[in-house]
Parts: C-alpha cells; sequence; structure tokens
C-alpha cells in the first residue's frame, strides 16, 4: 500500500470514527497532556493498522479494537514510565475543548476511570451496544468470560449509581 | 439507577465536543514515527544479512588473489553461512508471526511473543556470532603468526561487553515489558480474577 492510499484511509477514519477514539482518550487518560500523548499513540497504532486491514470487520471494530489495545497497554506503561517531556512547548495534536460538560457523563467516566484498564475496555464496548459475541471478537475471549465481566461491571456501576443519587445526579 | 439509565447518559454524548484535533500537528507526528517495528526489525535483519554478505563475498575475492588464502577463506566460509543463517531465521520469524488472531488477545501475543524473540535475538547473537568468531580469529591468530591477535582480544571484549548489554537490556527493558503483557493477559482470559 502507498502512503498516499494510506493517509486517505487513515484520514477518512479518523473524520468518521474519531468519536470512538474520543471516548477511549476520555475513559483512559485524566489530564490533558496524557490525553494528547495517548491520542498521538492510537492514531500512530491506527495508522500502522491499516495495510493491515483486509475489510473482514467494519472499520469501526477494527478502530475499536487497536485503539483499546494501545490505551490498555499505555496506562500500564505510563504506571511504570510516566511522561517525563515537558509538554508546554510542544505542539500539541489533540486539545481539551472548554464546552460545558454534562455532570452525569462526567460522573459516569469517572467512574469508568476507577476500573482495572481490561475491564475499561469491555465497559465501554458493553455502553456502546456490542454483542457478547463481538465483544468476544473483539476482545478474543470466550462469550462466557465476556458475560462474567459484563455483570460484574454492570453490578459496579449501579452499585456506584444508588449511591450517588442520594446527593441528586 | 439501571443499566438503561447509564446508557442513556452514555448516547448523550455524542453531543459533547470535549476535543479538538490539530492535524497538522498529527500528521508531522504520525510522519515522524510512522513506521513500525516490523519495519525497523526488518531494516535490522536486512541490514545484517547484507553487511555479512558483502565481507564474506570480499574476503573470498581477496582470499583468490592472496598467496595465503586460508585465512580469509575460513572468514569468508563464517560470513556467507552467518547470512543465509541470518536468511532462514527471517523467513522462520515470519513463518512464526502469522497464526496470531487479530483480537486483544492475540494482540498481546503477539507482542509478548516479540519481546521472546528480540530476548533470544541477543543471546543468538553471542552464541551463534560473537563467539564463533572470536573461536576462529583466536585460532587463527595463532596460526598466523599471532598477526591478528587484536582482532581477537577485541573480539573477547566485545563479547563480554555485549553479555552484559543484552543482561542489562533484559532486565530493565524487556523484562518489564513482558511482564506487563503478561499480567493484562492473564488479566482479560482468566474468569478466576473476577
Amino acid at each position: 500500500m502507498d502512503e498516499k492510499t494510506q493517509k486517505q484511509i487513515f484520514d477518512d477514519w479518523l473524520t468518521q470514527h474519531k468519536g470512538i477514539l474520543f471516548k477511549i482518550i476520555r475513559a483512559y487518560a485524566f489530564t490533558p497532556n496524557d490525553a494528547d500523548d495517548l491520542f498521538q499513540e492510537i492514531s500512530l497504532q491506527v495508522w500502522r493498522s491499516i495495510p493491515e486491514f483486509r475489510g473482514e470487520s467494519k472499520p469501526s471494530t477494527w478502530i475499536y479494537r487497536v485503539a483499546l489495545y494501545t490505551a490498555t497497554v499505555w496506562v500500564r506503561k505510563e504506571k511504570t514510565q510516566p511522561l517525563t517531556q515537558p509538554l508546554a512547548d510542544v505542539e500539541h495534536a489533540l486539545t481539551v475543548t472548554n464546552r460545558p460538560r454534562d455532570e452525569r457523563s462526567e460522573w459516569l467516566y469517572q467512574q469508568i476511570g476507577q476500573l482495572e484498564p481490561i475491564d475499561r475496555s469491555v465497559c465501554l464496548l458493553l455502553l456502546d451496544g456490542f454483542s457478547y459475541k463481538e465483544m468476544a471478537e473483539i476482545l478474543g475471549i470466550s462469550e462466557s468470560n465476556v458475560g462474567v465481566k459484563v455483570h460484574r461491571i454492570k453490578q459496579y456501576l449501579i452499585q456506584e449509581s444508588k449511591e450517588v443519587e442520594h446527593h441528586g445526579l | 439507577m439501571d443499566f438503561e439509565e447509564l446508557q442513556v447518559i452514555w448516547n448523550n454524548q455524542t453531543n459533547e465536543k470535549m476535543y479538538a484535533i490539530n492535524e497538522d500537528a498529527l500528521h508531522a507526528y504520525i510522519k515522524r514515527k510512522g513506521q513500525s517495528i516490523l519495519h525497523t526489525l526488518n531494516l535490522f535483519e536486512f541490514i545484517l544479512i547484507g553487511v555479512n554478505l558483502f565481507v564474506g563475498i570480499w574476503l573470498t575475492i581477496e582470499s583468490l588473489d592472496n598467496n595465503n588464502p586460508s585465512t580469509q577463506s575460513i572468514l569468508a566460509v563464517f560470513y556467507l553461512a552467518f547470512a543465509v543463517f541470518s536468511f532462514i531465521r527471517r523467513l522462520i520469524r515470519r513463518n512464526e508471526e502469522k497464526p496470531f488472531n487479530q483480537t486483544i488477545v492475540g494482540e498481546l501475543d503477539k507482542a509478548i511473543w516479540r519481546v521472546d524473540y528480540l530476548m533470544r535475538q541477543g543471546k543468538n547473537a553471542i552464541i551463534w556470532y560473537l563467539i564463533p568468531l572470536a573461536a576462529i580469529l583466536g585460532v587463527m591468530s595463532f596460526l598466523d603468526s599471532k598477526r591478528l591477535l587484536w582482532a581477537f582480544g577485541l573480539m573477547v571484549v566485545t563479547i563480554v561487553a555485549a553479555y552484559f548489554e543484552s543482561q542489562w537490556e533484559n532486565k530493565k527493558i524487556h523484562l518489564p515489558n513482558k511482564r506487563n503483557l503478561e499480567a493484562l493477559r492473564e488479566k482479560l482470559t482468566t474468569k478466576e480474577n473476577q
């Protein structure tokens, strides 16, 4: 594949599916610098994955898989080798906007952020309406294993929501 | 709140413009780092094959022009053999990489396999390249009026340095990386952790 075609596909994917990337970044990175760093890392991995894409799955599923894998590995790497380079003078590829945010979705992301990195992947797929079969195909685990994880995550989210309902969420 | 209500909250976020992308900065970053690890690995293998092939051919030509060809021809055979070995090793690696499936577990398996491969490469380079080369140079330096003794000494120092460098690299970079990847895989695939 030549670079021009690769760039064309990448730009199309970025335009159509940036929402997926934003959700994943919001669930895994909690500071503007981290969000920028993770966005660059995910974009890079998506770019590198393009020549391997055979069209056997939807581009959105493909991007989800690549981005979730990258974010999960990034979080662990970030724990052991935190970002040390000062980013003040670096041109950011991603910036956080000042638009008002929905308090409830902010709360939901906070709860997702409390989960283990792998569970966050399951949680995002679950909230985005993927079936157990699709989730099993993306993650590479059995449907019954997905079922166990989903059950636990649902219980956790419902429990947390009950606790904050008293505070007027 | 039940799960369906949480899903409504989730679905409503599509209108939130949380981030803005700077496409120029992103493309500049990708241009800088776009080549994959696989590309670097391919380049390394091609250089390894090319250099050994070049030195092997050059020594073969030299030994044919020389009055005392034994020294250079032994080295030439070694270099040519190593070029062939590296080429075969590359073919094996490419075949071994194919079975990984395109899932997150598959990606983790592939990454773990690559870390193992990199760790093996360092060890293999010492055992199959530097030690035989040092042994040949050692034997030849004594057979050839100790003229190549300096080269033999240099190889011994290189082997010791390569050994410690490889140990350090494994301990500080590859092993922690591998443990991280294995922990993620374990977390994803084991039901008992729930």
